[in-house]
Parts: structure tokens; C-alpha cells; sequence
């Protein structure tokens, strides 16, 4: 009992000493924060330097806003829901404390959701822009990576609609892809994984600013491609779904192709997807056999013809397999040209024939420009959706 | 072992036999001129002289305080028999005219008494004492009878589908109603007195084939170390007998429904009853009996199970959720969720004062409500409460004083904290340890402050009895009473740690079935046709 | 000096708390990439040899807490000080869980705070643990291991979204001799610390389940650190491989359609827990250790010098993290054989020449 009245009186007593010392430690109010959405990296104007853009949340503007888009008409600013601040330093790290000379508050970034690397930026090579947002704490890895196909502070200073912070909004852009995959979705830990891997090659979302009618808006398509840290090419929309065939990550989307009649245009929709992708040995060498099961809807039709029928439905599954190995094919040869091997082939070849990997590794960028890829695409039509014909009077 | 015993006996036999040596003389004068000294002359002292016997022979003398004695039945039962019959006097004033008094008086209790002390005690405690010239000591009569407040519905512990009466502040009316629960030989009252000056009555209670084995010699001896001026209520003489009187936590728990007094003692606990208060002591207290509630027990148990889930989460609640709260906003504000971070962000615009002084002075304010509510006749009190939350909830926030986040924080907390009513008291102290520990160093705080609640706990014991079981240490039998409560035909055993003089509470194979027979009507209908 | 008695089933329960520990913020095995799942199984297997020596010694001199034996086997002199070698040690491994506790704190979450607070406070929350006897570590461990299990149960099913098993393939790709050491290093951390449990069997209430529970709990906290490991490698691939604290940052990547995330913290309070439980665990054990080689009547007055010693040790452990890294790769997995090993077995081989057994 002794012990435990003197204990107590420690306890108070440390307790008594230490509440005036928590003053300076790590204690930040919410209020002496400014929380950063985005971040945007370029090369700065003179040689070894970079600009970081860091789009900072005004959260009073925003519930002022209640939700709204929030910006002034006519301007295409990113509004007044947030601030676009930037900062100079020869290095990111040292770019974001430069911010210092204009932030009244303490940037902080672990709500930032996207990072946008500029297109010049990332031709001379990622991998040191990111270890900072890798390495340090604040920072998540579940933040997404963009890359601008221009500089990325014009897409952080472009207000994106139904959206009062911007960079959140195209953060939820890039995880509404699913609905048509034509842009991959990658986050900080996917880039570092590919990163830390030999082989396969980085990619990342491709993000370019549009002006329509003098409006300006953030555009999300198609991917970046990189080889060893550095940009090299891009997918465009068709490539990009074609590569997410090949790594099965597709989550929905439309496939068009002529109707069987060559009239008009038929639409199917993709409603789940698998792909299987096995190393067999054929011939001394190996072959990389893709085979993709697709369950599709008829979506929509543009042309004339009844295409409610068995005979029709078989047609359509024909011509829509032959549409997805089309994108898959082109993928798969633009891969081949960029050298870069974004489908992850390396790696699967390392996992399930490691000895066959001892083999081709040393090789690997030879060998995958001459990997023999087989691609089988299954399609169903399941469902016609709720009409059974056009829109034309019977025959 | 010896002094246990020696203590018992002591504490168990009235101490009055052993607390004045002078002896009543023989001249009825003197014994009255001897017990009003005692007594110190007081006024409300009657000293009624009276003659009885052929021809009045027999000079007497009855004592009393007035207010504590039924007057009515003094005349009743003592003087009239006395002064109308002749018979029972008939052989004059010999020596064992006393026990024929006794035997004969239409008085339930007497007892006779030889010293002036005795007198003087049966007189306090509201007895009438006859004395006799001539003869050496006194008869003391079972007059007793004072205004009492009748068995009233509880104040504090309301049911809403359990029995409704609660203890009042005479003792003998709280062993009958404890008694008319458990009609059974083994129902045992030991009866002792404790404090010098009150000398309050304190009564313990169980089922001698029950109650836990050691339990009752550990209240002996603990009750007999007791040596005070006055006890007033259980709560204080627990004060005196607990295991740990340094801790916030109370190791004893009060309650002031005879029902739920009976169900502890079944369970193999031991009840202490003070003299003159309607709360009833049982030891020994787990942990969990705060979040248990005589009604869970009248509910089906699913619903029982639900509350019990409930209050453990609205004790965490009320403990910890300003601690959270600051320790989110000033230290982890990257675990808010974005959109409700831009909430918080918002509202803490302009605030100038950080979020742990927010909370403390919220949680000052509400004690300060809360108490001013108590204190304040009842009519008023709501009236303080609705200023009080009008005042602080909306005008604090216009004045931008306090950001609106952490009014609902409070409001929580507050809430929470009355569904847990017998730990209010505990709750405030662990929510400001906890408010300052999250300040400090945020959640590291908030983990120490919670670990050292825990370790706390783990070392606290009641008569023996680890506090935090059967949390910890864990016993899957007894969670059919704690974290859940299971349906009664389930609870095959008593507490493993309190019931095990007789572990089995009920038959096997209790739980109810329906008829075999099967179809609409049971094959009934058919069958009677 | 000790009149708690404890349950087998919260020696148990202590064995796990205490082999998480600090395994939880650096899962062992690391040196083996994605194997270290195979190295942990591989070191379990070891330190069960390790387990069967000291348990073993336990049986021969029932009711003796190893300084005891020591005492008895070694003699007066000697004897005190092989035990004073062994209590370094638990005071050492003290020091160094609070370390990784410390810097853990300030490198995830509160970087500006001092590591000082961090290990005074966990050194005084222990004391007061400590004090109040084995009894009320071992109870409140029960509780924290059960929550812990719970939330990181669910924490796995919250996983198997990010999941990818295929980068666990291939199986076996480091090389024999880096996994074998690996294994070694995991057999000296986590499980062969449990030598300290060499002091704490003789309270347990019916001590011949010594042994069981010891090892049962072994395997228990050995399969959670298996699994663990294999999900930080499944979820974070490559990227768990130059992570620092990769259970940790696996625990940001939650998210459950956006309601759900950012529950990194509730990893983090299971660290701090199970490290807590493992200070006080070897702090206990270096008390009682202190005490009975000295032969005092109680061992609570040494608690509050001892855990200062263990703050003041942590101070002098490392100057920055690669140090430690470094110490707990190469230097420590032979290191701590001396005492995991060593000494037990000498005691046992001694205690077989010079004492006879007491049955």
C-alpha cells in the first residue's frame, strides 16, 4: 500500500511536469494546419530544381460552400475552397519547406491524395521524387500518382466539378476508372512496388487539362509508362485497357465494334472479367498463354438489326473477343516497343518457374520483346438488358 | 484464528453487557436518581411513578424516552395489566416477582437488566424499563416505536418490470422484506453495533449454505477493528472495511432493492444492513455489477445482453471520448477521415483555445450543471439544466469560445455517463486523467492512461476477490453473468470464485421445451372428437 | 516474496504478449524478403529446444525461479554471478524493447517528442504493474492479447482485399544458409527470450502445465508472427521489404469503401500494449531476479531503481536506427544464445553432476 500512495504521487507529479512541457513537443491544432490534398511536382525553370505545387484545403470556404463547387465563374481557377501555393528548393523535400516563406500555417500531408508529377519532371526519373513521400510518415501510400502530360500545377490549379477541393475530385476520378478502364489505378504503393521490382515497369494515370469553351477541366486517361524510373511513353485508352486485361483488373466498361451487319456501331458492356495468365513450354520456348473470360451485356445498339437471337448473341461474342484481343494485342506490342514490361510478366515467370527465370533473367529485356504472348478471349452476352429489338417496326 | 473468534463474539452479543459495571441499587429512588444521571438529566427522560399491587403496595416506576416509544402501548401492556389486576401480584414483592412480570406482561420482548449501563442503553434504544422498589434490577420492555418512513419505490434504482419496493431506514423492516424474499432456515441475521457515540446497529446477512467460504469470519474481523465515533450510513462503515481505500473505484456495492439483495446473497455474497439508512451493502462487489441492472434480469436475455454490451461501450464512452477527441485533433488528425477532418477543420477555425482546454472546461461546465441539478429541488434543477445547455451549447458557439464539435463530444460524454450511474463519480475523475494524458502526448497518452486503468483494476480486490473477474482473470463460465447475460435456465452454476461452497444453482437440464406433439393443435382436437 | 499464483492459461497468454512484444513492430525473420514467414516456422522450431531446456530445469527444482537454481547449482559465489549475468540480460532486453518502442513512437506518429517520455512513461506504467505482483501483469494480459488477436483477426479480413498470395511465390527463393540464419536470428527474437518465463514458472498454480502452456503459447504467438509476416509481404509486395515497420504502414493501406480506413492506430495501440506487457514482463523478472540472489524479503523496492537503469540503458543502446538494425541482425542472434542457452543448459548439465534432484 505503501507503494503504490507513493506511486500515485509520482504519477501526479510527472503528470504535473510534463503538461507544461507539452507545449512545444508535437501538440499541432487543427487550426495551425494547413491541410495539403495535393501535391504537384515540376522541374523549376533554372537546371536542378523543382517546384512543388501543394493544393491546401480552406476548410471554412468549403462549409461556406456547403459542397459546392465553390469557384468564380469565367477565372477556371481551382476556386476559393482552396490554395494553390508552390515552392522552389533544389530538391521536393526542400521545395515544400521553402513553402514556408508564404504558408502562414504548417503543411501537412497525410490527407494528400494524389501526387502529379510533371511530364518533364518525370522523363528525368521518379524514384527521387517519390522517396520522400515514401519515406516520410506523414505522407500515405494509399495516395494516387499522376502523371501530367504537361505541368503538373496547371491540372492542380484547374477546379474539377461537383468537387470543392480539387485534387480531391480527381482522386475520385481516378477510382471511378473502374466504370470504364481506360486509366489505370495506381497508388503510391503500387509505383514503389514496381519500382523495387527488376522488371516490370512502372505506370502510373495519365492526367492532362483540357480547354473546352474556355473552360478549363482535369482529364484522367489513359497511362504513363515508365522504364526503370523514367517516363518513357503512354498507353492511350485503348492500350490502357488492354493492359488492364492482361493484369485482370478490369472493372467495367464499354466495347463497341461494328455491327455483324457492318452498319452501325454495337455496344456491349463488360460486367465481370477474369484473366488467367499462364507460362507454358511450346517449342524449347516458352509462350505466355493469356486467356480472358468476359461476361458481357448488350448494352446498346446503333444499327438496325434484330440482335436478339442465338445465332446473333454467338456473333456478338465473336466480334466483341476478336474487340478485347484487338486492345490486348496493341497493348501488348506497344509494351514491346517502349521495352517496358507493365503486364508484370518478369515477376510472374520469377514466381512460377524460378528456374526457368535463372535462365531468362539476365536477358529479360531481350527476351520479353521476344516473348511469345497467345491471347484467348472468352465472351458471353448474358443479358440484352430490357428490349428484346431496335428501335425500328417489325419487319 | 483465536482473536477472529474472540472479535465474533464480541461483536455478536450486545455490547452492553460489557460497558458499565455499576450495579442498579435497591431503592426505587436511587435506581431512578441513577439511570437520569446517566442519561444526563435530559428532558425528553420520562419518569413515570406509579403504585400496582393489592392495595397499591408495590411502588414502581417505568422509564422511557418520549418519540421513541409507543406511548400507547405502554399503557396498554404495561401499566394497565399492572394497575387493574390484582392477580398478578398476588404474592407481593418477592424476589422472583421480576421473571413473573416477564412471563406474564403482554409485551412481546423483555429482558431483564442489572446494571445502570444496560438500563441506560435499552432506555436510548427505545425501550421501556420497569423498576421495582426493593429489588435490584430492572425489566426492560419491547415498547419500541418511532415515526418510520413505510416501503416506499425505489428513488434511484427503478424497474420497470421487477418488484417494486426498497429498503427504509429501520432495520427490522429491511430484514423482513429481505426475509419475505428468502423464506429459508438458512437465511441468517448477525447482529452487532458499531460506533461509539451512534452506536448504530449493523447487521449482516446470508445463507449460511451459500455464502462464500471465509467470508464471513474476513467481515468479523474486519467490522471489529472499526472503532469510530459514529457511523451513518453503509457507505461510510465501508469506508472502514474495504480492500483498497485508495483507489476511485468502489469495492462495495449499494443498493437499496431488497430483490436484487436477495439475488446476491443466492449468489453466495454476504449483505451488511445499516441502522437508520435504505442502502444495503453486498460484498463482495465485481467490476461488472456496475454494468448489471436488477431489470436485465426481468428482460428476455437477449435484450438483458444488449444493455449489458451497451453500458460497457457508454462507460468507454464517457471515459474516453474527449480524450479522443483532443487527442485526434491536436495530435493524429491523420486518422480523421478526410471529409469529417474538413468538419472538424471548419469548426475549429477561430477557436482560440486549444482542444484540451475545450474539453476540460466543458467537462467543468457539465459537472457544474449536473451538481447545481442535484443539489437544487427538483422543480428548479430542470430549469438550471435547460439554461445551462442553452447557455453553454449555443451561445459558447456563436461567441466563437468553443468549436461545435466538441458540445456534441460533451453531450456524449454526458449521456453516456448517467447510463452507468454507479460509476458517475469514478467516470469524471478517469475522463480528466485521461483529457490530460491525450494532451500530453496524444494517444500514447490515451493507451497509458487506459493501461494504467487496467492494471489498476487487475489489482484491485473485494474481500478477497479479484475486482476485474471474470474479465480478468477470464473465466468462460461466469461470462453468462458479465459481458452477457445468458437465459436463466443457462446459469447451471454460481460465480466460480464467490458461490463455490455450493456451486450448483439449479437442476439439470432446465431449459424449457415445447409439447412433442406436432400439426396445429397439437393432435388435440382430433384426438377429442 | 511472490504470493500471487497464476493460471495456466495466463502463462499463456503472458508468453504470447510477451513474444509479440516488439516482434509486432519488426516482424522477425526480415533478412529472409518474403520467406520470413518459413524463417519465423523455422526459429519456432529451434526455440522450442531452447523452451524444452529451461522448462525442463524448472521440473528438477520445482517451486525454484532459475536464480534459485542458479544459487543451488553454481554455489554462493559463482552462482551470483552467473545470476547477475542474467539479469543484465533481461534488463538489456528491457531496455532494448522500450528502444524500439520509443523510436517507433517518434518516427510513425510524434517525431518531435523527446524518446525520454516515451520510455519514462512505459517504465512507470510497468512499475506499477510490477508492484502490484505477477498476478496483475498476467490478468491484464489475458485481456489485451484476446483484444489484440480480435482487432488483428479483423484487421486480416479487412486485408484480403489488398491482398495479392502470389507474392509469396516463390517459396523458398532466398538462400538456404540467409534463411537458416534468418530462422536463428527469429529463434533469439522473439521466442528464446522467453527464458525469462524461467521465472515465473514456480507461480504458476499447478506448475507442472509449465511447460505446456509455455509452448502452447509459443506456437500460438509463432503462427499470428507467420501470418502477420506473410500479410505484410502479401499486401505490400516489394515495398514490405524497405519498410521499417511494415505491419504498421500494411495497416494504412485499409480501406473499406472509405468508411473504414485510417485505422492504422489501432495497430499502433497493440504495439504499444504488447511492448508494455514485455518491459514489464523482464522488468518483473530482474526484480525478483535481484531479489532472491540477494536474498532480500521483498522485491518491490527494486523495481523503481531497476526500471531507471533500464531507461538509462536504453539511452546508451544505439545512436540511431541502422545501429540497432545492424545489432539485431548480426551482433544479437549469437549474443543472446549465451543466456537463452548457455546458461540454462549449464545449469541443467551442473545441476546433474553436482546436486540431486528434488522431487
Amino acid at each position: 500500500m505503501l507503494i503504490s500512495k507513493r506511486f500515485l504521487a509520482l504519477i501526479l507529479l510527472s503528470g504535473l511536469f510534463m503538461l507544461p512541457l507539452s507545449g512545444c513537443w508535437n501538440r499541432r491544432e487543427l487550426e495551425t494546419l494547413a491541410i495539403v490534398a495535393g501535391v504537384g511536382i515540376d522541374l523549376g525553370e533554372e537546371p536542378g530544381t523543382f517546384v512543388v505545387t501543394a493544393q491546401i484545403i480552406k476548410p471554412e470556404e468549403i462549409m461556406n460552400s456547403s459542397g459546392g463547387s465553390g469557384k468564380e465563374q469565367g477565372q477556371g481557377g481551382a476556386g476559393n475552397t482552396v490554395w494553390v501555393a508552390e515552392g522552389t528548393g533544389r530538391s521536393p523535400f526542400e521545395a515544400i519547406r521553402n513553402m514556408v516563406s508564404v504558408s502562414t500555417r504548417k503543411l501537412y500531408f497525410p490527407h494528400n491524395q494524389v501526387i502529379v508529377i510533371g511530364k518533364e519532371a518525370a522523363e528525368q526519373g521518379i524514384s527521387p521524387l517519390l522517396d520522400l513521400f515514401v519515406r516520410d510518415p506523414e505522407p500515405r501510400l494509399s495516395a494516387f500518382v499522376l502523371i501530367a502530360e504537361g505541368e503538373a500545377s496547371e491540372v492542380l490549379d484547374t477546379a474539377v466539378e461537383l468537387s470543392s477541393v480539387p485534387a480531391l475530385g480527381i482522386a475520385q476520378i481516378v477510382e471511378a476508372q473502374r466504370a470504364q478502364s481506360v486509366s489505370p489505378r495506381v497508388d503510391l504503393l503500387g509505383v514503389s512496388n514496381r519500382l523495387l521490382s527488376k522488371t516490370t515497369a512502372p505506370i502510373a494515370s495519365s492526367v492532362h487539362v483540357r480547354e473546352v469553351k474556355g473552360q478549363k477541366s482535369v482529364h484522367v486517361e489513359g497511362a504513363a509508362v515508365f522504364t526503370g524510373d523514367k517516363l518513357v511513353g503512354g498507353f492511350n485508352r485503348d492500350e490502357t485497357r488492354g493492359m488492364l486485361w492482361i493484369t485482370d483488373e478490369i472493372g467495367s466498361g464499354t466495347v463497341q465494334f461494328d455491327c455483324p451487319d457492318g452498319s452501325s456501331l454495337v455496344i456491349l458492356e463488360v460486367i465481370r472479367s477474369n484473366t488467367q495468365s499462364r507460362l507454358i513450354e511450346r517449342n524449347g520456348s516458352a509462350t505466355m498463354q493469356i486467356t480472358v473470360d468476359v461476361t458481357a451485356n448488350l448494352g446498346s445498339q446503333m444499327c438496325m438489326q434484330t440482335l436478339s437471337e442465338s445465332e446473333m448473341i454467338a456473333q456478338l461474342e465473336k466480334l466483341g473477343s476478336e474487340a478485347i484481343a484487338s486492345s490486348i494485342m496493341a497493348a501488348i506490342s506497344k509494351a514491346k516497343e517502349l521495352q517496358a514490361d507493365v503486364f508484370g510478366f518478369g515477376d510472374q515467370i520469377h514466381r512460377e518457374f524460378p528456374k526457368i527465370w535463372r535462365e531468362l533473367e539476365p536477358r529479360w529485356q531481350q527476351a520479353f520483346g521476344e516473348l511469345d504472348i497467345e491471347v484467348a478471349v472468352r465472351t458471353k452476352v448474358r443479358r440484352v438488358s430490357l428490349t428484346t429489338r431496335p428501335l425500328v417496326p417489325d419487319k | 484464528m483465536v482473536l477472529g473468534k474472540m472479535l465474533k463474539r464480541l461483536l455478536t452479543k450486545p455490547m452492553t453487557t460489557n460497558t458499565g459495571k455499576e450495579e442498579l441499587s435497591k431503592s426505587l429512588d436511587d435506581k431512578i436518581e441513577q439511570i437520569d444521571e446517566k442519561i444526563g438529566r435530559t428532558n425528553d427522560l420520562i419518569k413515570h411513578r406509579f403504585c400496582f399491587g393489592k392495595s397499591g403496595h408495590i411502588s414502581a416506576a417505568l422509564m422511557f424516552i418520549e418519540g421513541m416509544v409507543n406511548e400507547d402501548r405502554i399503557n396498554r401492556e404495561i401499566l394497565k395489566p399492572l394497575t387493574l389486576s390484582n392477580t398478578l401480584v398476588a404474592d407481593g414483592c418477592g424476589k422472583d416477582l421480576i421473571h413473573r412480570l416477564a412471563s406474564t406482561l403482554p409485551v412481546a420482548m423483555s429482558k431483564e437488566v442489572f446494571t445502570v449501563d444496560d438500563a441506560v442503553y435499552e432506555i436510548l434504544a427505545g425501550q421501556t424499563v420497569l423498576l421495582l422498589d426493593v429489588l435490584p434490577s430492572a425489566l426492560a420492555l419491547g415498547t419500541t416505536g418511532w415515526e418510520k418512513r413505510g416501503v416506499e419505490k425505489p428513488d434511484v434504482e427503478v424497474s420497470v418490470r421487477g418488484p417494486n419496493e426498497a429498503f427504509t431506514e429501520t432495520l427490522r423492516t429491511n430484514t423482513a422484506l429481505l426475509r419475505r424474499k428468502l423464506q429459508h432456515p438458512d437465511l441468517v441475521f448477525e447482529e452487532g453495533r458499531v460506533g461509539k457515540y451512534t452506536r448504530s446497529r449493523v447487521c449482516l446477512a446470508y445463507v449460511k449454505s451459500l455464502v462464500m467460504p471465509g467470508l464471513i469470519d474476513e467481515v468479523h474481523q474486519r467490522l471489529a477493528r472499526v472503532q469510530v465515533d459514529g457511523i451513518l450510513a453503509p457507505s461510510q462503515l465501508g469506508e472502514y472495511i474495504e480492500d483498497n481505500p485508495l483507489t476511485p473505484f468502489s469495492t462495495m456495492s449499494n443498493t437499496e432493492r431488497p430483490d436484487e439483495v436477495a439475488g446476491k446473497l443466492l449468489e453466495g455474497r454476504l449483505a451488511i444492513f445499516v441502522d437508520g439508512a435504505p442502502q444495503i451493502i453486498t460484498v463482495p462487489t465485481l467490476f461488472v455489477e456496475n454494468f448489471q441492472a436488477t431489470d436485465d434480469y426481468y428482460y428476455r436475455a437477449f435484450f438483458g445482453t444488449f444493455l449489458r454490451i451497451f453500458r460497457m461501450l457508454s462507460f468507454f464512452l464517457t471515459i474516453a471520448t474527449p480524450a479522443i477527441y483532443v487527442s485526434l485533433v491536436s495530435y493524429h488528425q491523420e486518422l480523421i477521415p478526410t471529409p469529417l477532418l474538413l468538419t472538424f477543420a471548419a469548426a475549429r477555425e477561430g477557436t482560440p483555445f486549444p482542444a484540451v482546454l475545450e474539453a476540460l472546461a466543458m467537462g467543468v461546465m457539465f459537472e457544474l450543471l449536473r451538481e447545481a441539478g442535484i443539489r437544487l429541488p427538483r422543480q428548479i434543477g430542470t430549469a438550471v439544466s435547460i439554461v445551462g445547455a442553452l447557455i453553454i451549447g449555443e451561445a459558447a458557439v456563436a461567441a466563437g469560445l468553443i468549436g461545435e464539435p466538441m458540445i456534441v463530444v460533451t453531450g456524449v460524454t454526458a449521456i453516456a455517463s448517467f447510463v452507468v450511474p454507479t460509476l458517475v463519480e469514478v467516470t469524471l475523475v478517469l475522463r480528466i486523467l485521461l483529457i490530460l494524458l491525450a494532451s500530453v502526448s496524444g494517444a500514447f497518452g490515451l493507451v497509458m492512461g487506459l493501461l494504467l486503468l487496467l492494471l489498476h483494476l487487475c489489482r484491485l480486490r473485494s474481500f478477497g476477490v479479484p475486482y476485474l473477474s471474470p474479465i480478468a482473470p477470464f473465466s468462460w463460465r461466469d461470462q453468462k453473468d458479465a459481458l452477457v447475460r445468458l437465459p436463466q435456465w443457462m446459469m447451471f452454476l454460481r460465480p466460480r470464485l464467490i458461490g463455490y461452497r455450493n456451486p450448483q444453482r439449479q437442476g439439470t437440464e432446465q431449459m424449457p421445451k415445447p409439447p412433442e406433439e406436432r400439426g396445429e393443435d397439437g393432435g388435440k382436437v382430433h384426438a377429442n372428437k | 516474496m511472490e504470493k500471487g499464483r497464476i493460471p495456466s492459461t495466463q502463462l499463456a497468454s503472458l508468453v504470447i504478449a510477451f513474444v509479440l512484444g516488439s516482434s509486432l513492430l519488426f516482424p522477425p525473420g526480415g533478412t529472409a524478403g518474403h520467406d520470413a514467414w518459413l524463417a519465423i516456422m523455422l526459429g519456432l522450431a529451434e526455440a522450442l529446444v531452447f523452451v524444452l531446456i529451461y522448462t525442463h530445469l524448472a521440473r528438477r527444482f520445482p517451486n525454484h525461479t532459475i536464480v534459485q537454481i542458479i544459487d543451488i547449482v553454481f554455489g554462493r559465489y559463482l552462482g551470483k554471478l552467473v545470476s547477475l549475468f542474467f539479469i543484465w540480460y533481461l534488463l538489456h532486453l528491457g531496455s532494448l524493447v522500450l528502444g524500439n518502442l520509443a523510436v517507433f513512437m517518434t518516427s510513425a506518429a510524434l517525431q518531435e517528442t523527446p524518446i525520454i517520455f516515451f520510455t519514462i512513461m512505459v517504465a512507470l506504467v510497468a512499475v506499477y504493474a510490477v508492484t502490484g505482483g505477477i498476478e496483475v501483469i498476467s490478468r491484464s494480459s489475458t485481456l489485451l492479447v484476446t483484444l489484440l488477436i480480435l482487432a488483428q483477426g479483423l484487421g486480416l479480413i479487412f486485408h484480403v482485399p489488398n491482398m495479392e498470395l502470389s507474392r509469396l511465390k516463390p517459396v523458398l527463393e532466398a538462400p538456404l544458409d540467409k534463411l537458416l540464419w534468418a530462422g536463428h536470428a527469429a529463434a533469439t527474437f522473439p521466442f528464446g527470450e522467453t527464458i525469462v518465463f524461467a521465472m515465473i514458472i514456480p507461480y504458476l498454480n499447478k506448475p507442472n502445465q509449465a511447460r505446456r502452456s509455455v509452448v502452447r503459447g509459443l506456437l500460438i504467438a509463432g503462427l499470428f508472427l507467420a501470418i502477420l509476416s506473410a500479410r505484410n509481404a502479401a499486401v505490400l509486395g516489394p515495398t514490405a521489404g524497405i519498410s521499417l515497420y511494415p505491419s504498421f504502414v500494411a495497416e494504412t493501406i485499409i480501406n473499406i469503401g472509405r468508411v473504414l480506413t485510417r485505422v492504422e492506430i489501432v495497430a499502433g495501440v497493440g504495439f504499444i500494449t504488447m511492448a508494455f506487457l514485455k518491459v514489464a514482463v523482464l522488468l518483473y523478472g530482474a526484480s525478483l531476479g535481484v531479489a532472491q540472489m540477494l536474498k532480500l524479503p521483498r522485491f518491490e523496492p527494486i523495481v523503481v531503481p531497476l526500471a531507471m537503469l533500464m531507461i538509462a540503458l536504453e539511452r546508451i543502446n544505439f545512436d540511431n536506427v541502422t545501429e540497432n538494425l545492424a545489432f539485431s541482425r548480426v551482433t544479437y542472434p549469437i549474443y543472446a544464445l549465451v543466456f537463452q542457452v548457455a546458461i540454462p543448459s549449464l545449469t541443467l548439465l551442473l545441476s546433474y553432476i553436482r546436486v540431486p534432484a528434488r522431487r
